[in-house]
């Protein structure tokens, strides 16, 4: 009995002296705010498809459309801008020498001549053009507003169509153009 | 033999729906060509004549294809009240475009990589005081194909805006031209709409705070946010602008309250907004039509029981 007494004793007593080993442990454990700071910066993302080649029947004047994808992402919550225009001074498209116009109105097929439009189905274009199809400005001119959007944007979707058509008397050949899309933040 | 026929069939239905999550779930491509910049915009606020100042941003890779890239600098102005940009018109206050030159104007990012890019902005000695806005291009026209003609070339241009200002004889001076909200509304968003005007030779900034607060609970439903308070004004121009609560609801009552801030001048407005779809407006038509035919058919018919038991 006095055995069992004292491995008890024994035992509590281990288990103080660890209970009191970790005192000090608790009583000197000081909270400390640490505060993080993180700087975003402003950015913005583009994106943009260029379009295939597209064939066209030149013999039998034809009409045909292609789009390009555009594709903008900002943190800027006043939002983006996002403009179109020709990537030199020429906006016809060409051949060797020969040429299908840049013309603003709808390509009709038997008429040389190709021009673009927003498709009005996304939000944020411009009034006037996802209703009318517009010449492609000159890299010197003002370039045409595709969409001006305010508030922040996450993959923002924008498609532009292109419509070429070709005359009856249309030159055989590859024809080809530039364009240059920018975006930049509000 | 009824529980391990169960069991059979339950596992069955199990692989064949994790195939079909295996199988539908989706997988988003990265593009070929994508191109981030950063920062957005850049402030050079002493722009000392007849100095040199310095600055960098990067340029990021987050397609799957490596790009080469050229660097140009635009005039910066707006084109009318809608602020849509343009980078072509030149006057006193974009000459900066002009003095910006780059010491590495063509560089390859990889894929998932970036570059940071210097400028030098070199300051002549006669220029005005007052304020100097510019746009630097990140350009690529590489559209990740391997050969192959395209009919329409695309160069991808992404900018960052530079407010610069040369220190000196300036004024900030400005008016809010007008400040109002529309009280009907036949669906969201809630909105508020201001005109302001800079007639200073420095950009100034406009500040904005909407608030929308429940009308029968008194609780706020929309506060614009921080970093949504403020629109940078170009010097001579006037910008209307629009603040919204497009996560409105359908059908509410709301109080709408703006304030504008520009200078020392502010302008507050505010109003009772009712949010009433047109099928809610003709459904109340229709009930009030309804009332209005009862009550006058209940009339009628107590006059003619009137004069049926005189009779």
């Amino acid at each position: 009995m006095s055995k069992t007494i004292t491995k008890v004793i024994a035992g509590l007593g281990v288990v103080a002296g660890f209970g009191a080993a970790m005192l000090p442990l608790s009583s000197y454990a000081v909270d400390k705010d640490v505060t993080l700071t993180v700087n975003v910066g402003s950015s913005i993302v583009l994106d943009a498809t260029a379009p295939a080649s597209a064939s066209l029947n030149i013999n039998a004047a034809d009409l045909t459309t292609m789009f390009s994808d555009i594709t903008v992402s900002t943190n800027s919550t006043n939002g983006y801008n996002v403009k179109i225009a020709s990537a030199s001074e020429e906006v016809d498209l060409k051949s060797n020498g020969n040429s299908i116009p840049a013309k603003d109105g709808e390509p009709t097929a038997g008429v040389s001549s190709w021009a673009l439009k927003a498709d009005q189905a996304y939000d944020g274009i411009t009034s006037d053009f996802n209703t009318t199809w517009k010449k492609l400005p000159k890299a010197s001119e003002t370039a045409l507003t595709l969409k001006n959007k305010t508030g922040v944007a996450n993959k923002d979707k924008t498609k532009v169509l292109f419509g070429v058509a070709t005359s009856h008397d249309q030159a055989i050949g590859t024809y080809t153009g530039s364009v240059r899309i920018t975006a930049v933040a509000n | 033999m009824v529980k391990s026929r169960f069991r059979l069939i339950l596992t069955g239905l199990i692989a064949v729906f994790s195939g079909l999550a295996v199988i539908s779930s989706p997988v988003s491509a990265k593009s070929e060509i994508q191109i981030l910049l950063s920062p957005a915009t850049q402030k050079l606020v002493n722009l000392k004549p007849g100095e040199t100042s310095r600055g960098k941003f990067k340029v990021f890779n987050t397609g799957t294809k490596k790009f080469r890239y050229k660097l140009s600098s635009a005039p910066f102005q707006v084109i009318n009240k809608k602020y849509e940009h343009s980078y072509t018109i030149e006057n006193q206050y974009t000459q900066i475009h002009k003095w910006i030159s780059f010491p590495e104007p063509t560089g390859v990012v990889l894929p998932d990589q970036n570059v940071e890019v210097p400028y030098v902005v070199n300051v002549p000695n006669d220029v005005p005081a007052g304020g100097q806005y510019a746009v630097i291009f990140v350009s690529t026209d590489d559209d990740g194909s391997e050969g192959g003609q395209k009919t329409i070339t695309t160069t991808k241009s992404v900018g960052m805006k530079i407010y610069g200002r040369v220190p000196g004889n300036t004024r900030e001076e400005g008016e809010i031209l007008g400040n109002s909200i529309d009280t009907f509304l036949f669906k969201p968003p809630v909105f508020a709409t201001s005109t302001v005007k800079s007639t200073s030779n420095v950009d100034i900034a406009a500040r904005y705070d909407f608030e929308v607060i429940n009308f029968f609970t008194g609780r706020l439903a929309y506060r614009n946010d921080e970093d949504s308070k403020e629109q940078i004004l170009l010097p001579n121009t006037e910008y209307t602008g629009q603040i919204n609560w497009k996560d409105a609801p359908q059908l509410g009552v709301f109080r709408v309250r703006q304030t504008v801030k520009l200078l020392d001048k502010v302008s507050t407005v505010e109003k009772i907004v009712f949010v009433l779809p047109l099928w809610f407006i003709f459904l109340v038509l229709l009930t009030l039509f309804l009332s209005v035919f009862w009550v006058i058919s209940r009339i009628k018919a107590r006059r003619a029981r009137s004069q049926a038991s005189k009779y």
